[in-house]
């Protein structure tokens, strides 16, 4: 597949490494096989649809950084110590995919060592460190936002791309069945 | 390829509680928040979104997800601009109870600010001993509750114009996911009917050739 326009821009501001590809593959190959589901394996629509996974997976990436900038403002001001920081860490990790009963026992430790008395929420505190970031990081945000709206409509373009092949597919079927059918008769009568 | 079909009893508690293939499971099962945030409210959203929009193929899963994340992210943007204007009020009100800009008792408008922040966690009681309450100085001065959230509201103008910014991006995507859903399932309704007409004239042919 030919490299995307996207890559060198994103290498340069540092959201892109040559490896995610890589690590992409597994993801692009299951993701693509889901959005074929009954299409006819052809090799137009094939590609069309690993277009298509890589689009969307590259939209969550850029969902990724953002969250993860968003954290890292509430982290880097919140947690001043060790005590606080690792549980929060460990947490962050854990409310992206654990069953929610896994995350409460983390979320109790981190409300306890959670050392600001006239704090005692963890979503305020943690609303308000980000904040006190968000201005600082509006051009990163904003830039971002950009990704995004690239991404978006790479992928638009990418479900457009696969919805026309999927349907050229289909003509190519039906049109290939109607020759067979018509051709059957005449070699009958013959 | 895997094919195989999860259901949400054979799920962890926090599936969406409807069906979708193995294969995206990492993407519908994955949930964007920060570490504060409880997954358990974003799981009854996601259910939510899932039980009424009920998904058919695996893109309109994707769409489903995606409008689950936007009204998060939706809701997490108004709440921080909330938490914005709530953490300024105090030192707004200390402004406005104590006024200057150059010549201003220092000690007079941190115990202002002080005594407004308490106010907010009710506490206020605690640490006013003798000196008059917020609320007798908030009558002296003829500062009302409003002008203090105007204030905090000024002082925080970049950071909300930014978050508006943010809350407008995600309300055009959520109107476009939404249009999207709509699009496609016409589509996908006027397909259908033209396979039935085709069907049915494909029958009606053979019948007469019959």
């Amino acid at each position: 597949m030919a490299e995307p326009r996207r890559t060198p821009s994103a290498l340069r501001h540092g959201l892109f490494s040559r490896h995610a590809r890589l690590e992409w593959s597994p993801q692009v190959e299951s993701l693509g096989d889901a959005l074929l589901g009954v299409s006819p394996r052809q090799p137009q629509v094939i590609e069309a649809a690993r277009e298509a996974a890589e689009a969307i997976l590259w939209l969550r990436q850029i969902q990724h950084w953002r969250l993860a900038m968003l954290e890292h403002a509430a982290l880097s001001y919140a947690n001043q110590t060790d005590a606080e920081r690792d549980p929060a860490l460990r947490l962050s990790e854990m409310v992206k995919g654990a069953a929610a009963s896994d995350c409460a026992p983390l979320r109790d430790e981190v409300c306890a060592a959670h050392d600001r008395a006239w704090l005692v929420d963890l979503a305020p505190a943690g609303d308000y460190f980000i904040h006190q970031k968000v201005a600082e990081h509006a051009t990163e945000l904003r830039r971002l936002a950009d990704y995004e709206r690239r991404a978006n409509s790479r992928r638009r373009k990418a479900l457009r791309r696969l919805d026309y092949e999927r349907i050229e597919a289909e003509r190519r079927r039906v049109a290939a069945a109607e020759t067979g059918s018509r051709g059957a008769p005449r070699s009958e009568l013959a | 390829m895997s094919t195989g079909i999860t259901t949400a009893s054979t799920q962890a508690a926090h599936s969406p509680g409807r069906l979708y293939p193995d294969s995206i499971a990492f993407l519908i099962e994955e949930r964007p928040l920060l570490w504060y945030e409880k997954p358990e409210d974003y799981d009854n959203l996601r259910r939510g979104v899932f039980d009424n929009l009920a998904p058919r193929d695996t893109l309109e899963c994707i769409f489903s997800k995606n409008l689950v994340d936007c009204f998060w992210e939706h809701r997490r943007m108004r709440r921080l601009m909330q938490t914005a204007i709530n953490f300024a009020m105090p030192k707004a009100a200390g402004r406005l109870l104590v006024p200057g800009e150059t010549y201003y008792d220092p000690r007079q408008r941190e115990k202002a600010e002080r005594q407004a922040e308490c106010a907010a966690y009710g506490v206020e009681e605690e640490i006013s001993g003798d000196d008059p309450s917020l609320h007798e100085q908030m009558e002296k001065a003829l500062v009302t509750h409003e002008a203090i959230h105007l204030k905090a509201y000024e002082s925080q103008m970049e950071c909300v114009a930014h978050i508006r910014h943010e809350c407008d991006r995600i309300e055009n995507r959520i109107h476009w996911l939404l249009k999207n859903f709509e699009t496609r399932r016409a589509t996908m309704a006027a397909m259908a009917r033209s396979l039935v007409e085709h069907e049915m004239a494909q029958t009606v042919e053979c019948r007469d050739a019959g």
